[in-house]
């Protein structure tokens, strides 16, 4: 009985940017915009993306594309996971700056 | 005298053993009542006679589903050709409010022409997630959009639809399909033992 109430209730439309086109297209522009942040990465950050993503204004116009192309849970989401790639790499990598034993404040 | 009698019993018993049903095979699985992508209704007893492989997702995932459907999709076509084995791959949506039985259709036939999309109402879906153990929840809920954080499993059922197999995401399509060809070689060859039809 129920399921066939919900059966007709799909009159909606459908979110045609979840499917396949829309996908790459949102892949395209993401991995642009993080290409940009490689190449660009001497730059200072400067730009506030969504989860405090930080990003040099020289990628701004990557980043609209990107913010154009994908659904915004789904740009939080992958910004997500980006800064945590990041922070495992920079944990990973800084091995001179924050490594040895920690140097506290010494009194007198 | 008595070592002569035990020993007879000792071979059988290990034999049974190895014949039976396995011990310990977690309950998973179970009837359904769902809508597929065509509109229609849709039960466990619609798979049965056939091997099956379940995911639970949703259509407006970002990058886990799409994947994993691909996936699917992929080790459905190895296992035709390396086995020449029929199997029918399930999406099944836990995001019933937006999953539409419009959104599925559009959503299950670009990954393949076999591929099934099951949605229902929120409470038969949660049903059927409860059934197969699977985790859902709604997350990162802001301005009407939202993410479903969900475990990523493929379930692997048999032709009575009982829970055969799971496989989690560090398979890529080649091990899928090899690991499924060789279930399925097992209960084939559990089966002519038996002296029961193989399917």
């Amino acid at each position: 009985m129920a399921s066939e109430a919900y059966a007709s209730r799909s009159t909606d439309e459908v979110h045609t940017d979840v499917l396949f086109q829309a996908r790459q297209a949102c892949y395209k522009a993401r991995d642009a915009f993080y290409d940009c942040l490689q190449k660009q990465s001497d730059k200072k950050p400067t730009e506030l993306g969504c989860v405090g993503l930080l990003y040099p204004a020289e990628c701004k116009k990557s980043r609209l594309a990107y913010e154009n192309s994908c659904r915004p849970s789904w740009v939080k989401h992958f910004d997500r996971l980006y800064c945590k790639e990041k922070r495992v790499q920079r944990l990973l990598d800084d091995k001179e700056t924050r490594g040895g034993p920690l140097v506290l404040p010494q009194k007198g | 005298m008595t070592f002569f009698f035990i020993c007879p019993e000792i071979n059988k018993s290990s034999q049974a053993v190895k014949e039976g049903p396995s011990a310990g095979k977690a309950a998973i699985g179970g009837p359904f009542t769902l809508v597929n992508h065509e509109g229609k209704k849709a039960t466990e007893k619609d798979f049965i006679g056939k091997w099956t492989v379940m995911y639970f997702g949703f259509t407006h995932c970002p990058d886990i589903c799409p994947d994993e459907l691909q996936k699917l999709a992929s080790a459905v076509e190895k296992i035709k050709k390396k086995a020449g084995f029929e199997i029918v791959p399930v999406f099944i949506s836990v995001d019933p409010e937006r999953d539409t039985v419009d959104q599925v259709r559009e959503y299950v036939k670009e990954f393949h022409p076999k591929l099934v999309g099951l949605t229902g109402t929120p409470s038969d879906i949660k049903n059927v997630a409860r059934s197969y153990r699977v985790y859902y929840m709604k997350t990162d809920v802001e301005d009407s959009d939202y993410q479903v954080d969900h475990s990523i499993v493929m379930y692997l059922m048999g032709p009575d639809m009982q829970f055969v197999k799971f496989f989690g995401k560090n398979h890529d399509d080649e091990s899928l399909a090899d690991g499924i060809i060789k279930e399925i070689k097992q209960y084939q060859g559990q089966q002519v033992k038996k002296g029961a039809p193989t399917l």
